[in-house]
This record gives C-alpha cells, structure tokens and sequence, in this order.
C-alpha cells in the first residue's frame, strides 16, 4: 500500500471517528471530501455537514429485527410529532430535497400543532415542543435557535431516501398548513443553485 | 461437561435420523437409544472384536478393551448386542463365555455414521448413482428398469411430501430443523433425471413410470422451493445482509479478548447513538396524534336535545325581564321598598326579590339591583322591616 494511501485511510478514519463520536460534524467547506460521509451544504454555504453514509439496507430497521432496542428518546411520539412538523414547516419546495429547506418560526410550529390536535392550543402544548425541539436538535434533526424561535431542518435529514421523502411529502399534505412564516431576521438572500448541495462521495 | 443447548439440538438431530432409518425395524416404540454417544460405545466393542481375532472376546475382555468407557455401560451395551444377535457366543452351549460378531452391525453403523452427517442425502446421491449403473448395465431387463424407476418415485415422494407438510403447517423453527430435507435437491433431482432419461432411452415402453417419476421429482422441487421461500422470507434482512443472530454477537462480545473485539470491527463504520426518525414512525406518530386530540371533543349529541337547552335559557331570559318590566311599570327605577309593600306579604316578596335578583345577575339583561344602607321599619305593613334600594334599567 502507497503512503498516500494509508494516510487517505488515516484521514478517513480520523474523520468518521470523529463524526462517529459526536454525530453529524459542521466543518469548513475547504475540507475535502470524506469517503463514507455525506456532505451537506449550509444554506449560506459557509460550512457543510458531515453525515454518516447508511449503505442501503442498513440502519435502524436492521435493529427491530434483531429484536434490539433502539436508542431511546424520551417522549418519542411527541417528538416524532414535532419532527414532522418542522418537515412541513420548514420543506416548503416537496418537490426539491428536504436539505436545507427554509427557516420556520416557532408560531408556525404551534399553529400546525394545534391544527393536528384540532384543538385551541393549551398552555401544555408549548412546553412538549420547546421540549422536542431541544431533543431534535440536541440529536441534529433540526436546528433549533432558541433565541430567534426559529427552526431549520437538521443535517440528518439528508439521509432520508427517495421513498422516505414521498410517505412524508404525504404526510405534510395530511398535516394542516402552516401559516407564513414571520422571520425576526431577514433571511440571507439564496439562490437556486446553493440549495442544492447534498453532494453524496 | 459444558453441554450447550446447540450441542443438544444437534444430538437430537442425529438420533431423529436414526429413529427414522430403525423405525422399520423396531419390535415397539419407545426402545430408541436416547444418547448418540452409545453408538461410539458400540463402535469401541465392535473395533475390539475386530481386533481379538478368530478366538473372540469374553465380556471381561470387551470391558477391558474398551476401558475408555465406563465399565457398567459396556456390559449394558454388551448384554444389548448380545440379545440382538449382533454378538454372539462363539459356539452356542452353556457356559460358553466367548463371543464373536456379527460384520453386519457395523456396516450399518457405517451407515449410520454417513446417515448423520445429512440425513440420507448422501445415501440418496450413492443410491441414484447406483441405480443409473445398474439401469445401463447391458444384463439390465424393462423389469429391472421399471423396479428402479418405481422406487426412485417412492423416495423423491416421501422426500416431497414431508417437505411439503412441513411448509404447510410446521412453524418455521421446525422447517429449519428439518432443512436437510431440502438441502442438495438439486444435484438429486438431476441424478435423478439422469436414471429417468437413461431408463425411456432404453424402454420407452416405460413412458407411463417415467411419467410418475417426473412428477414426484416436480412435486419435490416445488416443496423445496416453498420451504426455502418461507425460511428466506422469515429470515428477512437479517439473514440477506449475512448478520448473525444477536445471541451469537451477544456471546462473542462477552468471552472475548479487547483485541479480537477490535479486529473484528476494524473497517467498519457504526453510525453514533442516536434516536431514530423514519418517516414511517413519524406518520404513525402524528396518525396517533390526531386521535388523541379527538378523543378530547365533546361527544356527539342527538340534533333534537341540542335545541332544547336554548330554548329554555331564552324562555328563561324573557321571564325575567317581562318580571322587572312588570316591576318596573315603565319607570326607569324603582324603590324596592315600594316594590316590597305593593307584593303585600313577605312570601310574595321574597319570590318577586329573587327574580329581581336573577335579572340583575343575568349576563343579558340591562337590570340593576342596587341596595343603600337605611332600613325602612313599619309595623304595619305586610314585611315591617325592609333594606332600602333601587331596582333600575341600565345601559350596557
């Protein structure tokens, strides 16, 4: 084997150790590309993310089958729940991948909430999401900016297949719409070709 | 003795073939050896047999021999051998302690051995090459042809349909258990085919047997196909990614060394702990979702009660203020103790008070009922003592 070689593999290693330890790692976009990680390209551009390669087959329904346990998440209906309203919040174009997808605000959130409870919303109601967000972004499932109240779809959504976009292109259209969106900030101007950026290696 | 439950499900395995192959020969049921491994003590007194010569062995001699065993369990087998004729006294008189035996009992334990490693398969592959021999030996007659070609029909038979009931009702432990019935069919069928194609060159006259052939060899290889269809569609992915059971993983990860752990995961990459969204789960989460908020709605009333309570309330409404304006006679107030002395007597009084009252409090109606500190006494009237205040119509 060259050096070159073993230093490729040194520095794969170094990289999926790294990504292994901590999750989908936010890197400089000059970093070059990492076999077995997927990049995902910031909105802006200004970084990408590292995300684990799952080869086909593989991922957590090999671990139902194996009758393991997968990795807990506390309350995870409800933030289940929340995850898929942050996809219809947040994925405006279904027609476009689901990275990076738009910024959502926190009242979207709650108005389609409340819309899928078919109830007024209650003072509860706020607690379980603030309470879910904070668990989708701890495990970079979204974004979740808690001072703006704003929310942007996590890196790990790139990993969703074809076939998983269609049950949740159906599932938004089940979920009642949001209203538009509100941002505190104005939001950087994107153009069309920085969105789409899920370069797979 | 670190016996293992694999360890005894392959015993049993072994027996289960040797309690089919002695089940023609059994006098009664229930009379199986139950323990594989006195095959080998079987073996043993037969090897020493073997090598005593022409003169033969006493027991004790056997024993001796065969002091690798214990030595009760020898005589046992000894005295078993005996009285199946597999041993037997060198001359047949009293007294005779010497015995010879028989050459047969070991060729079938030969067989027996080759019986256990794939339940017969082998057997059968011997047996069809065989019977392709003896069907192209020039001696051969349409008889010999026929006979051949009927009991490869039988076995392929036997062999379907136990295949096929199994499929059909076992559960899928037990088709795997039995899995050895499928194993190789393919190399059989096709010896198999071979007899079949060498006996209607030769004797096409027995087309109607070869016909029967030919389809208990297409009824074997469609049972065969079921099964493996059922075992491949219960193993699912598991099995299609070639990972092994978790116990197996469980068991390795315990007992053993860090660097053998490491080896084996060198190369591979883990995806960090983390909670899993499929969009599968998400649908059904928010599916559940959904019914729990409906759940909390009011149920469903019949449309002819959902009138009448307001119905009532407005009835209500329009007594009370036909009362105050009644009280009211057009003024825009009135003294309540005028309206005390006017209903006479206190039980009159109280009643007209509380409709009052109720007018003053309903959220509807522009009343007001508003009481001032003096107190108006006077023996002579139907309630002598009575507080002072207006009764007067607001604007809201």
């Amino acid at each position: 084997m060259s050096s070159e070689a073993v230093e490729r593999r040194l520095y794969n290693a170094l990289w999926w150790a790294k990504v292994q330890s901590a999750g989908p790692l936010e890197v400089d976009p000059d970093t070059p590309a990492v076999a077995g990680l997927t990049r995902a390209a910031s909105p802006d551009g200004s970084t990408v993310w590292l995300v684990p390669t799952l080869p086909s087959g593989a991922g957590h329904g090999v671990l139902e089958e194996l009758g393991a346990p997968p990795v807990a998440v506390e309350q995870p209906n409800e933030t289940a729940r929340i995850l898929a309203i942050c996809v219809a919040c947040c994925w405006t174009d279904r027609s476009a991948p689901a990275w990076p997808g738009e910024t959502g605000t926190l009242a979207q959130i709650r108005a389609v909430y409340a819309g899928m409870r078919g109830r007024p919303e209650q003072s509860s109601d706020l607690t379980l999401i603030i309470g879910s967000l904070r668990r989708l972004h701890a495990t970079h499932w979204i974004r979740w900016d808690e001072k703006t109240a704003e929310v942007r779809l996590g890196p790990r959504v790139v990993t969703w297949t074809a076939s998983d976009l269609s049950t949740l292109r159906d599932l938004c259209r089940h979920l009642p719409e949001p209203p538009p969106a509100e941002l505190s900030t104005r939001p950087e101007p994107e153009s069309d070709d920085e969105r789409q950026e899920v370069l797979d290696d | 003795m670190d016996a293992t439950l694999l360890d005894a499900e392959a015993e049993a395995a072994v027996l289960r073939v040797y309690r089919q192959v002695f089940a023609v020969l059994a006098r009664e049921a229930g009379a199986m050896i139950v323990d594989p491994d006195l095959l080998d003590v079987d073996q043993a007194i037969l090897d020493a047999f073997a090598e005593a010569g022409s003169d033969g062995l006493t027991v004790e001699q056997a024993t001796l021999a065969c002091r690798a065993y214990p030595h009760d369990v020898i005589v046992r087998r000894f005295d078993l051998l005996r009285q199946y004729g597999a041993i037997t006294k060198l001359v047949d008189r009293p007294n005779e302690l010497r015995h010879r035996a028989a050459f047969a009992p070991y060729v079938m334990l030969m067989f027996l051995r080759r019986m256990s490693v794939q339940g017969g398969q082998a057997e059968l592959h011997q047996l069809l090459t065989l019977e392709a021999h003896s069907v192209s030996d020039p001696q051969a007659t349409a008889d010999d042809g026929q006979a051949s070609i009927g009991r490869l029909t039988k076995v392929f038979r036997l062999l379907g349909n136990e295949l096929a009931i199994l499929v059909s009702t076992s559960t899928t432990a037990q088709l795997r258990e039995n899995a050895q019935l499928a194993w190789g069919n393919e190399r059989l069928i096709e010896q198999a085919e071979k007899v079949h194609r060498l006996v209607l060159d030769r004797w096409p006259s027995l087309h109607r047997d070869c016909t029967s052939l030919r389809m208990s060899l297409a009824a074997y290889a469609d049972a065969v196909q079921l099964a493996a269809g059922r075992l491949v569609e219960r193993a699912g992915t598991t099995r299609a990614l070639g990972l092994l059971p978790i116990e197996t993983w469980l068991t390795f990860t315990r007992g053993s060394e860090p660097d053998v752990l490491a080896a084996v995961l060198d190369g591979l990459l883990f995806g960090a702990a983390a909670p899993d969204f499929s969009a599968q789960t998400m649908v059904e989460a928010v599916e559940t979702g959904r019914r729990s908020g409906s759940a909390r709605m009011a149920p469903p009333r019949p449309t002819a009660d959902a009138d009448a309570p307001e119905s009532a309330a407005a009835t209500d409404r329009e007594d009370l203020r036909a009362e105050a304006e009644r009280v009211l006679a057009g003024r825009p107030s009135v003294d309540i103790v005028e309206v005390i002395d006017e209903a006479g007597d206190w039980i009159t009084a109280r009643r007209v008070l509380a409709e009052l009252t109720a007018a003053h409090l309903h959220d509807e109606l522009d009343y007001e009922l508003v009481w001032s500190d003096g107190m108006r006494i006077d023996p002579a009237a139907g309630t002598p003592w009575a507080t002072e205040g207006v009764f007067r119509r607001v604007s809201r």
